[in-house]
């Protein structure tokens, strides 16, 4: 009855000793160490990569509004702003 | 009288103009347009998935601010669908909860950008979706409850006598959140452009017409930079009144008082 408990037969058993091995095995093949940083492709995973990863900056905050203001500079000119440059009013 | 043409109108700013458009001669005049309202529109569309694809800090656990500031407005969203409608019956309205949040939070700001164009201050846009919204109330009630949806519009415990009074107050109270909900949104955003644009116009008059005027004007030109702020806040909370109002009608609707 004791012996049942003491000691547990499922350590250093020999017909666990196979898997035991797969487990020491699986984990030794486990990449160690800090995870590598993931390298940016193409335009838009630089931009996320430089602007809104690790250092995530309000950057891009700044940037959609320059382009908002550029983009409506540009049709407040065409439609209106042109015709009033010599008679400001 | 030519001085007079040349006048800016404060709602100048909100005209809708064509900037591209495809007229033909079949189809009954088929007549393809973008207006700068759809370009807006369509930019906020882009801007949000654009932001929501790149602040997921490449699917880390931990996230940097840019996530936070994404998980941030779900909980907020979150929280307001759970406490509205129902913790547990509420979850399934999220998703359009959190669409119609993001959508008008990004089109007010959109709007606060100098030189663009407010979306939301069009009451053809906030009308679209507070009727859409309450009609489609409306009719998740009627699914729900069948012709017992109708005792929504009794109150509890009134007196019989009082009751076609009542319920016809109450008929017309559920009306008129139609317009109430998108007239709110659409109203506030209107004045508020408005507002900037009579002030600053003063202000530039005042700066521009003397040196020692030029001073005298930093003190309105305060008033109107605290008055962006007041609005940049009203950006938010109109976004979120407007989503808090949805909620509370779905649960009239699922709930009947």
């Amino acid at each position: 009855m004791v012996s049942s408990i003491i000691p547990p037969k499922a350590i250093g058993g020999a017909a666990d000793a196979a898997r035991m091995q797969n487990v020491v095995g699986f984990y030794e093949k486990l990449p160690r160490g800090a995870a590598p940083a993931p390298k940016p492709r193409g335009l838009i995973q630089w931009y996320q990569y430089r602007y809104m990863g690790q250092k995530a900056s309000p950057m891009p905050i700044v940037h959609a509004v320059g382009a908002l203001i550029f983009l409506g500079y540009a049709q407040n000119y065409y439609f209106h702003l042109r015709h009033h440059k010599n008679n400001a009013h | 009288m030519s001085n007079f043409i040349n006048v800016i109108s404060p709602l100048d700013q909100f005209e809708v103009r064509n900037l591209l458009s495809l007229d033909a001669p079949i189809l009954g005049n088929l007549s393809l347009s973008l207006t700068n309202i759809g370009l807006y529109l369509t930019i906020a569309g882009y801007l949000v998935f654009i932001i929501g694809l790149l602040s997921s800090n490449n699917n880390k656990i931990v996230p940097n601010a840019w996530s936070i500031s994404q998980e941030s407005i779900y909980a907020t969203v979150h929280s307001i669908v759970t406490g509205q409608i129902n913790e547990k019956n509420g979850q399934v309205y999220f998703p359009f909860m959190y669409v119609l949040f993001v959508f008008i939070l990004v089109n007010n700001l959109i709007g606060m950008v100098p030189y663009s164009f407010a979306a939301t201050s069009h009451f053809i846009l906030t009308f679209s979706l507070s009727f859409t919204v309450v009609l489609g109330a409306t009719i998740l009630g009627f699914s729900k409850h069948g012709l017992k949806f109708f005792s929504l519009f009794v109150p509890a415990g009134c007196p019989l006598a009082l009751l076609p009074l009542l319920v016809m107050i109450e008929f017309i109270s559920y009306l008129a959140r139609n317009v109430s909900l998108g007239l709110r949104l659409a109203a506030n955003i209107l004045s508020g452009h408005m507002l900037l644009n009579i002030l600053s116009g003063f202000t530039y008059n005042i700066m521009t017409s003397g040196f020692l005027f030029f001073f005298l004007g930093l003190f309105p030109l305060a008033f109107i930079i605290a008055f962006s702020g007041l609005e940049l806040g009203i950006a938010f909370i109109q976004a979120q009144v407007f989503v808090v109002l949805s909620c509370s009608y779905i649960k009239d609707g699922l709930d009947l008082h």
